[in-house]
């Protein structure tokens, strides 16, 4: 029969396609280049499509109107690609590795850290060996282990620093004239001013911070949790942390039937005046919310005394990006004591430089001292004097999973 | 539901006759030939990606065949407690939503029927037609926010003094903010088919039972509504099908635990962890199944109509 | 008397009907007109204290929002145009041709609006991914049209069922070619059904989000993807609805137009 025939070949037509011959493998940086003139060479004329959470406004103007700009003097478009969440360009990622494509990708650059990188890394998804190729690799402490260890997990060479980031809460000083100092205390707070506080729902990245930190708390300190992931570990600290969240929860916003699903959303309710606090990884950004109205003008931002989690963020280069020249010579660009104090200028960014500033010279560290002062924020010195490093990466899915399991549902 | 669908549920039957003079070989080639582009689309990338989909949740590698075959993804779906939640979750979006959109829609089109307003009835519904899902669930969530514009109306009001007094009604545990938006956009959609349904000839046998002194209500019961009820029940199939299946109201209206079933497969398809792909396409595949059920319902249904659209 | 009472009461129930169902139909959409005018509007204000069109020229001045917009119209109007023929071929054969295996094919026809065509679209991700349609704008035509089609093709088929095929015959014995024949029988007769499967089919693949997600990855960026990352937390309420209002323009325009084309071909 003529149209069984037709519909055999119509299915046939999808399959078809996986026929094609295999694509070949993309070169690793290094076996490609052995001079930072090479890489310079080469990227002329290409884009870079850098993948970058969208949701920071500040972030996307400093790439789009900064970082963009002086890229083209090199040849070289930025092609921001606003995701809203890193996972997206992960997804891709496993997906082009699930299908083979091990070049041509479409991926050149990711802001990445954490579970991210760690996930890409086991996948082998990461072109690694090409940070010795940037002259400005100089001003980096690579030893410094807040830079060679990415949430816990080993950089090796596979990505460069970008930006520094410390957890630090925001509350208006018009309505708490006395924020709490420690995790303890805090809890207190918010059950002694029920339906005032609130923090995102993991996986949310800033939920996701929340979260560690009680664990931190309840867990009777950092150094009491294995920093890489361990089962026993997991099931000995992890119920004291949900029956804290849980005892709690009765008295959040909306008393904890429901959370924000992302941190924009709870900074939403704080600039509405409908919580007391909010939260955030990069508090730099006060200024600017503050400056448009967004948020309150008695808003103030602090850490705890005992303690607040920091991280540094990251950019790699897939192992099959299509422009890896031009995703280098973005990565050094970024690492340029200029470039590092224009992303920590109150406008349009503000975040906290990855380099080591001793190691630039006095002209420069001159500059960075000379940054506006904050009205809102400590300067970053004050905000990391109780810095503490992240877990492991792989806690945190565990711990997401966990809080969506044990807190959630009730 | 997008308006092309109203199409689906109000197709007349073939004009008698026209079939049979268009007989023979050579005809049947131009048929196959016809059909061809559009059995490409529904039967090579529709049923090739669903059969791809299925092959996949079984933990097969398609491209790279190095996969192998088990039923581990759709135990480890089937065990986890948030997918019944899930379940019980999108079956209660896809009830109301529909119950509610039929009710609503078949109100609005036997009104506008009966103040004699269809054709300017139907510019305005259809009016609603183009706003898409996305932008409904961003107009709900601003209107039905705890600060959002019914709440500042409450406040005006006196009801509610701050955000907290106002009830929740966006990423709420009854899921309103999503079965709200889906009425909102559904209805006119069923309102749409009922009016094309309301034909001259529904007319006809209402006046006969008028002439037999019945009612306006008994007319309603027992001429117009049975009448109806094929093209509602096809439209209501098509109304359920979709709030079951949809992704973008729920992904932006609804709250995090526990997730309707397409946030759910994505979330797991779309997830860092290389296990959670099978298990996000093995929920893909179930919600596809019970989209299965519903075309075989449909089908059914779609006779019914058939036989008595042909009286 | 008695007769004008009941027209001046029928002229207000007509009047109040039409108010309730513009009222549902447009007042969740007002939310979205205040916010693009206004930077804040804290709660519990009715009414935005400052009003502002800069929410609309950022938007405009933004030139991945105009990409995208760009980006969404041409594959929609690619998936319109190959849908409306592939609708109009199948409508065809299904109502005037016999076909073996008819139910079978229209219960094919009818499966993608039952069943989510997401799930497909992850089922074929990979083999796009191998074949290089994923994050080209063709994959995602390709996607867009498993939805489109099954509309355009039960449009069509009613269209032409309502016609008898004879007319085209009878030009054909007064010696015209088939395809003449089609273009001055068949094809005047059912324009407003083309017209309107033309504008589903655009509206359809102009609206689709996950599926271009699934497909498209970032790349291929179109205005619900930027629309829903802007909703989920990327952007501001009022960029968000500057952004969600500004893509109604094109659907309805479409439509405005095709309602024009179909009441001009409606026999006088």
């Amino acid at each position: 029969m003529r149209g069984r025939r037709t519909a055999a070949a119509i299915a046939g037509l999808a399959v078809l396609a996986a026929a094609c011959s295999a694509p070949g493998t993309s070169p690793t940086a290094t076996a490609q280049f052995t001079t930072f003139e090479q890489v310079l060479d080469q990227a002329k004329g290409q884009t870079v499509n850098l993948y970058a959470y969208g949701g920071d406004q500040g972030a996307n103007r400093y790439i789009d109107e900064v970082l963009a700009v002086k890229a083209r003097g090199l040849g070289i478009t930025v092609h921001r690609v606003p995701v809203d969440a890193t996972t997206t360009a992960m997804q891709k990622l496993l997906g082009d590795k699930q299908a083979g494509k091990t070049s041509g990708g479409g991926v050149d650059l990711v802001w990445v850290n954490g579970e991210n990188f760690r996930t890409g890394k086991q996948a082998a998804l990461w072109d690694c060996g090409w940070t010795d190729l940037l002259p400005n690799g100089r001003y980096v402490n690579w030893a410094d282990p807040e830079i060679a260890n990415d949430f816990g997990t080993p950089v090796n060479k596979c990505e460069a620093p970008w930006s520094r980031a410390q957890f630090a809460f925001v509350y208006d000083s018009a309505r708490v004239s006395q924020p709490p100092r420690t995790v303890p205390a805090l809890l207190d707070w918010i059950r002694a001013h029920p339906g005032r506080f609130t923090y995102p729902a993991p996986p949310d990245f800033t939920g996701s911070v929340f979260t560690r930190q009680v664990f931190y708390a309840t867990s009777g300190g950092y150094t009491t949790i294995p920093t890489g992931y361990d089962h026993d570990a997991y099931q000995r600290l992890s119920p004291a942390l949900w029956s804290a969240l849980r005892g709690i929860a009765p008295s959040l916003w909306r008393s904890g039937t429901t959370y924000p699903t992302s941190s924009a959303q709870l900074n939403t309710l704080y600039g509405n005046g409908e919580v007391d606090f909010t939260m955030t990884y990069g508090p730099a950004e006060i200024d600017a919310l503050v400056a448009n109205g967004t948020y309150p003008a008695t808003t103030k931002a602090y850490t705890l005394d005992d303690g607040s989690i920091g991280n540094t963020a990251y950019l790699a280069i897939p192992a099959n990006a299509a422009n890896k020249a031009a995703a280098i010579a973005v990565a050094n660009l970024e690492l340029s004591p200029e470039q590092q104090l224009a992303k920590a200028q109150p406008t349009p960014w503000g975040v906290y430089p990855a380099i080591d500033l001793t190691r630039t010279d006095a002209s420069w560290q001159q500059k960075f001292a000379d940054l506006p002062r904050s009205a809102h924020v400590p300067p970053f010195a004050e905000l990391s004097r109780h810095s503490l490093p992240e877990l492991q990466a792989n806690w945190t899915t565990p711990l997401d999973d966990g809080w969506r399991q044990e807190v959630l549902p009730r | 539901m997008a308006p092309g669908s109203a199409a689906a549920v109000t197709v007349p039957a073939p004009i008698a006759g026209h079939t049979s003079n268009v007989r023979g070989t050579g005809r049947a080639r131009v048929a196959v030939a016809l059909l061809t582009p559009a059995l490409v689309v529904v039967l090579g990338l529709f049923g090739g990606g669903l059969a791809l989909a299925v092959a996949q949740s079984l933990g097969a590698a398609p491209v790279t065949g190095d996969g192998t075959l088990s039923l581990s993804s759709y135990t480890t779906v089937l065990r986890d407690p948030e997918f019944v939640s899930s379940v019980l979750t999108s079956l209660w979006i896809a009830a109301a939503s529909t119950l509610l959109a039929l009710a609503l829609g078949t109100a609005a089109a036997l009104t506008l029927r009966s103040s004699a307003a269809v054709s300017r009835g139907l510019a305005l519904l259809q009016a609603a037609l183009p706003v898409p899902h996305l932008v409904g669930a961003i107009a709900f969530s601003l209107a039905l926010a705890d600060s959002g514009l019914l709440s500042r109306l409450a406040n005006v009001a006196g009801l509610a003094g701050t955000p907290a007094d106002f009830p929740a009604l966006v990423q709420d545990p009854h899921a309103l903010g999503i079965i709200l938006t889906y009425a909102w956009k559904e209805t006119p959609f069923v309102a749409v088919v009922a009016l094309s349904a309301l034909g001259p000839r529904i007319r006809e046998y209402e006046t006969m039972a008028r002439t037999l002194a019945a009612g306006p209500g008994a007319r309603l019961r027992h001429v117009t509504l049975p009448l109806l009820a094929p093209a509602l029940l096809a439209a209501g199939m098509l109304v359920f099908a979709f709030t079951f299946g949809a992704y973008e109201v729920p992904a932006l209206l609804g709250r995090s635990y526990p997730e309707a079933l397409p946030v759910l497969a994505y979330r797991g398809f779309s997830a860092v962890e290389l296990d959670a792909r099978p298990a996000g396409l093995a929920v893909a595949v179930l919600i596809s199944v019970v989209g299965a059920l519903a075309t075989v319902g449909y089908g059914v249904a779609a006779r019914i109509l058939a036989t008595r659209t042909s009286w | 008397m008695v007769t004008t009472a009941v027209s001046a009461r029928h002229a207000g129930v007509r009047r109040l009907a039409l108010t309730v169902v513009a009222v549902w139909v447009g007042a969740p959409l007002l939310p979205l007109l205040i916010w693009s005018f206004t930077r804040t509007w804290r709660y519990p204000d009715l009414l935005p204290q400052a009003w502002t069109t800069t929410v609309w020229s950022d938007l405009a001045a933004t030139p991945e929002t105009v990409r995208a917009l760009l980006t969404s119209a041409v594959i929609a109007m690619v998936v319109a145009a190959f849908a409306t023929a592939a609708g109009l071929a199948a409508g065809r054969a299904l109502a005037w041709y016999r076909v073996r295996g008819r139910v079978l094919i229209e219960l094919l026809v009818i499966a993608p609006l039952l069943i989510p065509p997401f799930a497909s679209a992850m089922g074929v991700q990979v083999v796009f991914i191998r074949a290089g349609l994923a994050d080209q704008p063709v994959g995602v035509v390709l996607a867009h049209l498993i939805p489109a089609v099954p509309y355009t093709t039960l449009l069509l088929r009613a269209a032409h069922a309502g016609l008898d095929p004879r007319l085209e015959a009878q030009a054909r014995t007064l010696g015209a070619g088939p395809i003449s024949a089609i273009r001055h029988t068949t094809l005047p007769a059912i324009r407003p059904a083309v017209a309107a499967a033309f504008g589903f089919a655009f509206l359809i693949s102009w609206s689709e989000y996950l599926m271009t997600v699934i497909i498209g990855g970032g790349s291929v960026t179109t205005w619900p993807m930027l629309l829903f990352a802007s909703a989920a937390g990327t952007g501001t309420t009022a960029a968000t609805s500057a952004l969600a209002l500004a893509g109604l323009i094109p659907p309805v325009a479409l439509l405005v137009v095709a309602g024009a084309l179909s009441r001009r071909a409606r026999p006088v």
